[in-house]
């Protein structure tokens, strides 16, 4: 796979940037003699059963707060909730789904 | 006197030393104006407060009372301009204040103005501010690190006794090991980040600058607070400090001496006034060698996660919600072209990042570079947590050299061939969220280099302890 010069400009605006020709020339450099090399890299480390961590305090699986409750369950079906107590009891106010592998 | 607690000490028994203090220091920051380290300098404000009544009376036991600081400009001050090094803010002006700036002057430190940083925190060189180039006074053709470039200096040049950096991959450590100071980043959740700008929310963190760590420590115990503005806050008392470190029974792992790439004076130096006199110590020592899987991957992995978390947390930088407005409002627009005129004024660092981004979290790629990046965080988590079984401390060389050249660093940016090295290390503590801290420990040709030494998660009192003790055997050695 190569990156082409269309493909970067289709990126940037995608985030309303205007790249100059520099600029350009600069990021298709980097993609295919740096970036598309280190993705193969990537590809080594063997971590398909691992579930992802999306903020230090996941990896403990700690609660922050007495009044919030953060859970990681459910292996093959990876769930992050983030749920807080109220009067009514724990609602949850964020939930993220990593699909399975 | 570089000592917070004899300074603040000297403050509250001679009130009137405040005006002498405070009007030499501000001649001292005029004599390094050409350094471009500060964006604003509140000298108004300094001298209304230090001849403010309330003031003297209401802080005067304060731990920091007097105490002058800078504050990198990525953290919000009512009413102050806080434009992040960046000119889609340069007319941002927020009407509340970042946690850790109410902690301090809570504390009666003094404000001296903000700092120049890279653009949004982004860059690692000192050479992205909107300001233009942040200089190092000890050598003008090398770089001072960043993106906390302005706050290492003022710390540097001892116009401040602290000054208050971020910390995403190494900000508030590199310009550290560049400019011999200490730099000090802390465990995840434990200083408040309300009112700071965002790069990369998983990996940013609150961090700062100080000639020594017994400052450090000072600081420490002031910003180490609950916030229940910030989502990420612990509440535990890991906030409170200790000081149950037994140095016999301390067990020290060694990384990074088989890195390719590093200056092998650095290593000999290395051998020499760390290891060899903490083995005469009695400290149990381990050299471990991280596969280059790891070591060959780390500043990839880092690239992934936070330029893709930097898309989503600088979305809102636009120019229409706040922040400057580049296209003249009279003028027939549509919503997206504005947007795109706003953003054409960031640098080209800025958007390299956000188009790699971009590129990270596209639909068809997220499966192999996001979200792989982020399992690669919980297997580096759990190779680190098995060493941590081993050793209470890893320690490394924090930089593969002294500061490269503004010509080396403007060659790199031309290939973007990253070489792994030593520095790369430093990114290890912002993936596992502890914490981490960087003393300076040799100079090559006057050019000091320093030493990172990270510790485990909420370990932070240990570990600063750890560095007091250092930090003495290094001046001992140098004596």
């Amino acid at each position: 796979m190569k990156i082409t010069k269309t493909k970067i400009i289709f990126l940037a605006k995608k985030h309303f940037i205007n790249l100059n020709e520099f600029d350009l020339n600069a990021l298709l450099f980097e993609f295919n003699n740096y970036t598309l090399k280190q993705t193969k890299q990537l590809a080594k480390f063997n971590v398909d059963q691992l579930q992802p961590t999306f903020l230090p305090h996941f990896i403990k699986n700690k609660t922050l707060r007495d009044d919030f409750l953060i859970q990681q369950t459910d292996a093959d079906n990876f769930f992050v909730n983030v749920q807080h107590k109220t009067k009514e009891g724990f609602i949850v106010i964020a939930k993220e789904k990593e699909k399975n592998g | 006197m570089d000592k917070i607690a004899d300074l603040s000490s000297v403050f509250r028994n001679q009130t009137d030393f405040l005006i002498e203090y405070y009007q030499k220091l501000f001649q001292k920051i005029e004599h390094y104006t050409h350094l471009n380290f500060f964006t604003e300098i509140y000298k108004k404000d300094v001298f209304q407060k230090i001849q403010d009544p309330y003031f003297l009376q209401a802080k005067r036991n304060k731990p920091l009372f007097g105490i002058p600081f800078f504050l990198k400009d990525s953290f919000m001050v009512k009413n102050k301009k806080t434009a992040a090094g960046t000119s889609i803010l340069e007319n941002f002006y927020p009407n509340f204040n970042s946690t850790v700036y109410q902690l301090l002057v809570d504390n009666g430190a003094i404000l001296l103005g903000k700092t120049v940083m890279d653009e949004l925190s982004m860059g690692g060189t000192g050479l992205e501010a909107k300001e233009g180039i942040v200089h190092n006074f000890l050598d003008f053709s090398r770089i001072v690190g960043g993106s906390s470039s302005g706050s290492a200096v003022a710390v540097a040049t001892s116009t401040a006794l602290f000054a208050l950096a971020n910390d995403t991959g190494d900000s508030a450590r590199i310009p550290a090991t560049y400019l011999g100071i200490v730099g000090f980043k802390p465990t995840f959740g434990l200083i408040s980040r309300y009112g700071l700008i965002p790069f990369s929310p998983s990996l940013d963190t609150v961090g700062f600058f100080t000639n020594n760590v017994d400052n450090l420590e000072i600081i420490a115990q002031v910003l180490f607070q609950f916030d229940e503005k910030d989502f990420t806050s612990q509440k535990s008392d890991v906030l409170l400090p200790s000081n149950d470190l037994e140095l016999k029974k301390v067990r020290l792992m060694v990384i990074g001496l088989n890195s390719q790439f590093v200056n092998p004076v650095l290593i000999q130096s290395f051998q020499k006034k760390i290891i060899q006199p903490l083995k005469e110590m009695g400290l149990e020592i381990e050299i471990h060698s991280l596969p280059n899987l790891i070591t060959e991957n780390l500043t990839f992995l880092y690239q992934i996660i936070s330029f893709s978390e930097a898309l989503s947390s600088q979305a809102h930088l636009t120019g229409v919600n706040f922040g400057t407005n580049h296209q003249d409002t009279e003028m027939s627009f549509n919503f997206f072209d504005l947007i795109r005129a706003n953003r054409a004024h960031f640098g080209s660092e800025l958007k390299r990042r956000y188009v790699l981004g971009t590129f990270f979290t596209d639909e068809k790629n997220q499966d192999q570079m996001y979200f792989k990046a982020m399992k690669i965080r919980t297997y580096l988590n759990n190779y680190f947590h098995n060493l941590f079984q081993r050793c209470d401390f890893i320690i490394h060389i924090a930089s593969s050299d002294v500061a490269p050249t503004i010509a080396e660093i403007r060659n790199f940016k031309k290939n973007r061939i990253h070489k792994p090295s030593v520095d790369d290390l430093l990114l290890i503590a912002n993936f596992l969220g502890v914490p981490s801290l960087v003393l300076p420990f040799t100079k090559i040709q006057n050019l000091p280099v320093g030493i990172n030494i990270f510790s485990q998660f909420n370990q932070d009192w240990k570990l600063i302890s750890f560095a007091k003790i250092v930090e003495k055997m290094i001046k001992n050695e140098s004596e």
